[in-house]
Order: structure tokens, then sequence, then C-alpha cells
């Protein structure tokens, strides 16, 4: 054992420590200890987020079952989901509760980060931004469960508040007119926590010179506003509302919890109607169309809205 | 902390700015109380839910559903809870089992994503390899993209794997976190290079610079991480639903909508139900508490500093 020991350092060139590694120059070290300590997190990366994109193309053409026969269906999957009523509500659903929920949620954070800013002492800043933000670090299945009891019929305070003013009660998650604005009401009422602080930040960030040398230069109120708050304002903005519309899109739990998709089919969202598809139905390759053809939308959503911001504001 | 209040002083606000062209003098101060009486309003909306379901947790269930209701709590009583705990009625439903199990997993996802995240964050910072921005971009890119349309291929990737019904389903795919590696990056970016020559200069190894350096440095954007994966992964309700399907491994959100499907009357129902949403929040609303300056700092670094 010695001996073979004796005899590996004997061969050394270098001395009786090192391994023959062989010898780097320092950019390749730097490049080679790069690759290494992204190695982890890029294996993670690759068989749980980029793998899953080209499955689910690969799901969207083929008819899965759980334990059957796999076979090819070409776009028949596209073809189901874009002439299955159920699937053409949901997108219609979708898009109209993100178009509920996105502008107005928007609007009232801006409006309740200007009157944040507009304290005058920052510890009263910090603790209303905190105040806006604590609902939202709750789950929305806590969130969801809560206003189910706030919407009840009979015993919830809404339609108590209703009465107090001699109003006929609404029924808000079962008739098929009110069901998705309530829930357009809800997401807009407790999900502003967020974009609250991004935009007293933003707020906070645009330095007063600007505005002394705007007046200065005599501009009037909106002037400065229309030149130096919004276009400032635009990435927070932009932000928010990509943000925004991205879990609108997605819209699920309180879908799960408050209504199941009913009643008949009036609160069935693009999220809804995948989860149906692939529990309830086993139908992985319809739900993998479905989400492609969200994706597409999403995607073209995020594109329009970057275009459209970069059209108002000229830097 | 000082150089913020400084700053906050110099910035006029936006009522200052009102003030200058569109009032006549003196209205500014009923202005501003006006302004006070909005975000009091709306904070009062925005916070009545959780006051409400705070509040009915702690009434006996035979108060919990009356008409008028009770804004104001007078007798507190732990009634829900026990009910909530004990099961009453529901079978099969051991809370405390599905508080731990997600005690457990949300510590094994903070875990795993800070580490993951903050040994690639380091390399994205500080290491110079081809393809490092590019790269860099593409993962951040997949945070724009909805969760739903992979969702359905993990599932069946996972379901393939033979990971459904166990933990290993739940953590794999949520362990390298875009966002947690963003985070991170733009932290670790602004770290003083001085810092690293001196420590290559004495000797010290590559994983010895994330170790020695890096991290120590890194706690306050650490900290923010872990609060931020612990709390999104101990709300998650969607993968824990898909995945797992044996009620002794369900996670505290997935057991609670199994409860509130089967709970019948409108009293019990609604008492228990507050009581589960108070027992789920406590830990998110505890950490927001402690951490509120880091966490704030955090959402914003997201958007302003990208």
């Amino acid at each position: 054992m010695t001996d073979r020991v004796d005899k590996i350092g004997s061969g050394l060139r270098t001395g009786p420590k090192t391994f023959p590694w062989p010898r780097l120059t320092i950019s390749q070290s730097e490049k080679l200890w790069g690759y290494l300590l992204i190695m982890p997190f890029m294996a993670f990366f690759v068989v749980f987020f980029l793998l899953p994109y080209g499955m689910v193309i690969w799901l969207s053409v083929v008819d899965w079952h759980p334990r059957g026969v796999t076979e090819y269906v070409g776009l028949q999957n596209y073809a189901d989901v874009v002439e299955m009523p159920s699937a053409q509500k949901s997108m219609f659903n979708s898009f109209y509760y993100t178009l509920m929920v996105v502008p107005i949620s928007t609007a009232l954070s801006l409006l309740t980060a200007i009157l944040i800013v507009s304290l005058r002492s920052s510890s009263m800043r910090g603790f209303f931004q905190a105040a806006f933000y604590l609902p939202g670090v709750i789950s929305g299945l806590a969130v969801a469960i809560i206003w189910r009891f706030v919407f009840d019929f009979h015993v919830g305070v809404l339609n108590y508040a209703l009465s107090l003013v001699n109003l006929e009660p609404v029924n808000w998650l079962g008739s098929i007119y009110a069901a998705l604005p309530s829930l357009a009401g809800m997401a807009i009422v407790s999900s502003n926590g967020v974009a609250i602080i991004i935009f007293c930040a933003a707020l906070l960030s645009i330095p007063s010179s600007l505005y002394d040398a705007a007046a200065v230069d005599g501009a009037a109120f909106w002037r400065k506003h229309w030149s130096i708050t919004l276009p400032l304002l635009t990435p927070a903005m932009l932000y928010v509302i990509v943000v925004s519309t991205l879990g609108a899109l997605q819209v699920f739990v309180p879908i799960y919890v408050l209504t199941r998709g009913g009643p008949v089919h009036s609160t069935i969202t693009v999220g809804y109607y995948i989860y149906n598809q692939l529990i309830f139905y086993a139908n992985a390759g319809t739900a993998a169309a479905a989400g492609l053809l969200l994706l597409v939308a999403t995607v073209g959503f995020t594109i329009f809205q970057f275009r459209r911001f970069s059209q108002v504001v000229e830097f | 902390m000082a150089t913020q209040s400084r700053l906050n002083r110099q910035t006029p606000s936006l009522l200052e700015l009102l003030q200058l062209r569109l009032l006549p003098e003196g209205s500014a101060s009923a202005l501003r109380y006006l302004a006070l009486l909005m975000i009091l309003v709306l904070a009062a909306i925005s916070l009545f839910p959780l006051y409400w379901a705070l509040i009915t947790s702690f009434k006996h269930p035979s108060e919990v559903a009356t008409i008028p209701p009770s804004f104001v709590l007078t007798r507190p009583v732990l009634k829900n809870y026990i009910d909530l705990m004990t099961g009453s009625g529901v079978a099969n439903s051991p809370v405390l089992r599905w508080f731990w199990n997600s005690v457990f997993t949300g510590a094994a996802f903070t875990l795993g994503v800070v580490f993951l995240a903050s040994l690639a964050g380091y390399s994205f910072a500080r290491k110079q390899f081809p393809g490092r921005d590019k790269l860099f971009w593409l993962i951040i890119s997949t945070m724009l993209v909805p969760a739903w349309s992979t969702l359905i291929a993990s599932y069946v990737l996972t379901l393939k794997l033979g990971m459904h019904d166990t933990y290993w389903a739940l953590l794999l795919p949520g362990l390298a976190s875009p966002f947690a590696l963003f985070l991170f990056r733009q932290f670790a970016v602004t770290l003083p290079d001085e810092l690293f020559q001196a420590a290559r200069i004495d000797g010290a190894h590559e994983l010895q610079l994330w170790w020695l350096i890096t991290l120590p440095l890194s706690r306050p954007v650490l900290a923010t991480l872990a609060i931020f994966t612990f709390t999104y992964h101990w709300n998650d309700f969607l993968w824990p639903l898909l995945v797992l399907n044996k009620p002794q491994i369900y996670t505290m959100p997935v057991g609670v909508s199994i409860i509130m499907f089967q709970l019948k009357g409108t009293g019990p129902a609604y008492g228990i139900g507050m009581s589960a949403a108070i027992l789920m929040s406590v830990l998110p609303i505890v950490a927001f508490i402690l951490m509120q300056k880091q966490m704030i700092q955090g959402i914003t670094i997201g958007s302003l500093k990208g």
C-alpha cells in the first residue's frame, strides 16, 4: 500500500500534494467555474422548466391517457378546444375577467399610492404601505374562504349592508350575471398590495429637481404631470399591468373555491377549464392545447402592452 | 434608513404640487385631511375581510351567522379552532398533521431554493463565461409565461416519474426559481469587487468566495428570499392539489379545501372556515410584520432595478 502511494507521488512533476490537473489559464478557470456553479440550478431548470415546454407541445398533438396507448392525433385537440362550448366560454370569461380586474385595480392602486405619497410623515407612509400589503401575504385560498362568507346570500355582510339602505339582496355568486363581476370585485379589493408598493417607490424616486425645473420653465400642473410624472412612472406601470394581466388570465383558486365554474359555466375560466380537462376527464391532450393557446394569448397581450407603452411615452 | 428619510423629505408630495397651481390659499390643509380620510376608507375596505375572519373565528358557532351580524367580539371562545383540529364531522382530517406537512415542505423549499439560487446567482453576477447574459435572460423570461401552459406537462412528467403522492413531486419542480435567481443576482452584482480580489490573493477557492464572502454579505437579501419562498409555497394551493392525493400527506391548503367542501350548515361551516383561514394566515402575517422592510424592498427590486 505504502509502495503504491510512493510510486504515485514520485511520478508527479510539481510536488507531493498536487494531482495532475490540466493547467488552466485564469480565463479558462473563470469559465469553468462559471458553468460549474450554475450547474445545479440549470439541471433543475432544464428538467422542470424547459423539458415541460417540449412535452406540452407533444401532449397537444397526441391522445394521452394515464394508462392507455398514446396516439398521434394531429391538430384534433386544438379543434376540440376551439369547438367545445365550455372552452369558448372559458376564454371569453378569462378575457372579460381580466378586462374588469386589470384596469380598475391598476387605477385604484395608483390612486392609493398617490394618496400615500402625499402624506407628510414617512412613518405614516410606511404604516399605510404595510396596511395595504398585509392582506396580500395570506393565501388566495384563505381569501376565497373568507369571501365565501362575505358573499353569502343569507348571512353575508354584503347583503346585510344592502339591507341597511333598503336594497334587494343580490345573489352574488349564484346568479349568472353577478358571479363573474363578484369574483372580479373580490380580486380588485384584495390584491393591490404589490402594485401600491411599486407605485409608491416609483413616485418617491422622481427627483424633485425635475418639478422645480419645470416650474421655472412655467409649466402648469397638468403639463408637469403629463411630462414628468407619467413618463417616469411608465416602467412601474408596465410592470404592474403585465404582471396583473398574467395573474388575471390564469385565475383559478377563487373559481375552484367559490363557484366551481358555475352557475352554468358563467364563471368557468381557462385555468378552471384546463384543470377540469386534466383531472376530471384525464384529457391531458386537450388541456395542453388549451394551455398553449393561453400562452399565445398571454404573450400577445404582453407584446401589445409593451408596444402601447412605447408609443405613449417617448424617452 | 437615514438617507431614505432625507430623500423623502426632499420629494414634494403631489398635493404640495397640486396646491401650488390649482388651489386658492388656505385650502391645502382641508385637502390633506380629505386625502387622509380617503386612505383610511380604502385601508378599511382592504383590511375588513381579514378583520372579519379574525373575529368570526373566535365567536361561538351559534353566533357566527347572525342577522344583524355583530362586528365586535364580545365573548371570544376557541370552539371553532377546536372543532377544526378535532375534525368535527369531517372524516379523516388531521389538521395538525397538515400544518406540520406545510411547515416541513415550506422549510425544504426554502433551503433548496436559496441554495440553488445563491450558487447560480453568484456565478451569473460575478463570473465571466460565454452566453452568460443570454442564459440569464432566458431563465428570467420564463417568469412572463403563464404557469398553466407548462403545468400540464409537469403533471404528466411527475406522474411518469412515479412521484405523485410523494413530496418529490411537490418539491422538485419548484426548486429552480427564476424569481429567486433574479433577486439574488441583482444583489450580488452590487458587491464591491475589491473584496473578491483580496480574497483571491489570499488563496481563496471559488466555493470559498461564495460561502465566505458572498453569502455573509448577502444576509439581508437571503432573509428576504427565504421569507418570500416560504410564504409562496406555504400559500401554494394548485400544484399540491394536483400531485398530492393521500390525506396523510396533504399540505394545509389542500386539506382545508377538502374540509370546506364537506362542511354543512352556515354557522359551523363559516366558523370553522374562518378559523382555518386564520390558521393558514398566521405564519405569513407574523413573517411580514417581522420583515416588512426587507419584503417591501424585495418587491421594488423586481420592478425598478430590472
